[in-house]
């Protein structure tokens, strides 16, 4: 193969270029070298620097909610070697300062509450929390101002979002039950007033047969003027296996007595009710009472009186009272004219 | 006085309108109880043993009502048998009964079978009692605890209302919509007025 150099000037030109390689790479070892002995040399000396911090509050003044302050971030000016201002820029940033309110004096100006707090008083404890001792030089603003609303309690109740499918032949034994069932908000009186409810997150269930013990998240409201006294709720779902059952019960008769006797068409009724396999044997026709009422306005109404289920154990659903209106007659006493 | 037969297929609530008309002063002839009083007496017990063995007597020695009726059920002639032993027996009751209550304004003979045996014949009135047949099968499961099959099988041996309907001066519907008490009191006072 040819090409544009001559064949003898091939091993002159390889070797050029191996010798330009050699002195730039020693070139390029020296130049970072010197670079990094710059460097070292300039961290050593003392500069001023400004680094921003994120501000919390704590401790507000008992029985108020802080509803604004004049600042949500502070600038600390640090003196320092240059070393030590990397530490503390890069590798040893905190994420907030704390900024303690207790002894904050409150005062009232055209109907609001108002404070001010100079953070001169406070550079000590910030030094502490950023890990400085001597080279804190300022804190910018001086003074942070904030604005107080009366904080107000109430307790409201929990509403569980929970959605639930049961298997076929399951039902519910009792209510959800909550614990808590309701808890402390504070927030101000405006605010709290206007919460009906405190939420919990949404879960849902499908083809339950068994019972459902759970940890629920509450959901707190948008406002940061709102607290809640806990974070979490227990959730019980009570599930069980019911089967039917009927009982045959005399029906009786309120309020009788008058000048007219009740005769009822039938006497008995059937009361069809659901109940959980484990209260099959606890349940008898005892705990049950079915009655009509003499009442002589719907009386004249109407031709069949309603059966009313006036007892019967919590513990059972009632599916149906056969028949669930009787008919009757009106007895006029022998006595009466 | 007259003797008025009431009757109906199961479940259709003869018992209960039994129990309206007596409280309208009708004197109420019940001839399920009575046969159950008649099968208790010492004599028919010892016929019926004769007939079916002692394996029909219970834990109490007296006849197991339920295996005579499980044994009644695929037996006509046992059927026959038993019928032409109690029947005549029960309706001889209801004449000493009629005697007794001559006073009062009538008595009402409630049976399951009047028509089939011909017996209304020998009665002055026919009430018939009618009812949806879904809504007797719900009535009999409720109170005798059976299952539909049960039901429907102890129906497949009765009449249909149809058939019934042109044997009856009066039939009283207890479909659970119609009032009973007043279709009740209409029947009494045409009854009385005759």
């Amino acid at each position: 193969m040819k090409t544009g150099i001559p064949d003898n000037e091939q091993p002159v030109q390889d070797s050029l270029m191996k010798r330009f390689r050699d002195q730039f790479s020693i070139f390029f070892v020296f130049l970072v070298f010197s670079s990094f002995i710059w460097v070292v040399i300039k961290l050593s000396k003392d500069f001023t620097s400004t680094i921003t911090y994120n501000i919390n509050f704590k401790n507000a003044p008992k029985g108020r909610i802080i509803s604004g302050s004049s600042d949500t971030v502070i600038n600390v000016g640090l003196d320092a070697k240059g070393f030590t201002l990397i530490k503390y820029h890069f590798l040893q940033k905190i994420p907030v300062i704390n900024i303690d309110l207790t002894g904050l004096k409150i005062r009232y100006y055209a109907g609001k509450e108002e404070g001010c707090l100079p953070l001169n008083d406070q550079i000590q404890k910030i030094a502490s929390q950023i890990g400085v001792k001597r080279d804190l030089v300022f804190v910018s603003p001086d003074t942070i101002r904030f604005e107080f609303l009366t904080k107000y309690k109430r307790q409201i109740p929990v509403l569980p979002q929970v959605s639930y499918e049961l298997r076929p032949q399951f039902m519910l034994y009792d209510s959800v039950q909550i614990q808590p069932d309701s808890i402390w908000v504070f927030g101000p009186e405006e605010l709290i007033d206007s919460i009906q409810f405190i939420y919990t997150e949404q879960k849902s269930f499908s083809d339950l047969s068994e019972n459902q013990e759970l940890e629920l998240r509450l959901i707190k409201p948008e406002s940061n003027l709102v607290s809640l006294s806990e974070n979490r709720v227990k959730i019980l779902i009570p599930v069980e296996k019911y089967t039917e059952r009927s009982f045959e019960l005399p029906v009786n008769i309120v309020n009788s007595g008058t000048e007219y006797a009740l005769r009822i068409f039938p006497e008995k009724v059937i009361v069809n009710c659901l109940v959980a396999l484990k209260d099959y044997n606890r349940v008898d026709e005892a705990m049950f009472e079915a009655v009509v009422t003499y009442d002589s306005v719907e009386m004249q109404a109407a031709t069949r009186l309603k059966v009313n289920l006036v007892k019967y154990p919590s513990f059972v659903h009632i599916a149906r009272v056969e028949p669930e209106r009787i008919e009757f007659i009106l007895i006029k006493s022998a006595n009466k004219p | 006085m007259l003797k008025i037969g009431l009757t109906g297929n199961i479940g259709s609530g003869k018992t209960l309108i039994a129990k309206i008309f007596s409280t309208f002063g009708a004197a109420v002839f019940n001839s399920d109880d009575e046969a159950k009083l008649i099968m208790k007496e010492v004599r028919m017990q010892k016929l019926l043993i004769e007939r079916f063995g002692s394996h029909i007597l219970n834990e109490e020695n007296i006849i197991d009502r339920k295996l005579l009726a499980q044994l009644l059920f695929n037996d006509k002639d046992a059927l026959n048998f038993v019928n032409h032993l109690i029947h005549p027996l029960v309706r001889q009751n209801f004449k000493d009964f009629c005697i007794k209550h001559a006073n009062d304004p009538c008595c009402i003979y409630e049976a399951a079978i009047i028509i089939e045996t011909s017996y209304y014949k020998n009665l002055d009135r026919l009430i018939l009692v009618t009812a949806p047949e879904k809504l007797r099968i719900q009535r009999v499961i409720d109170r005798d605890k059976i299952n539909e099959a049960l039901v429907k099988q102890r129906m497949e041996n009765q009449w249909s209302e149809d058939e019934k309907i042109p044997f009856a001066d009066f039939v009283i519907v207890n479909d659970g919509i119609e009032p009973l008490v007043k279709q009740c009191v209409d029947v009494f006072n045409k009854i009385c007025a005759e």
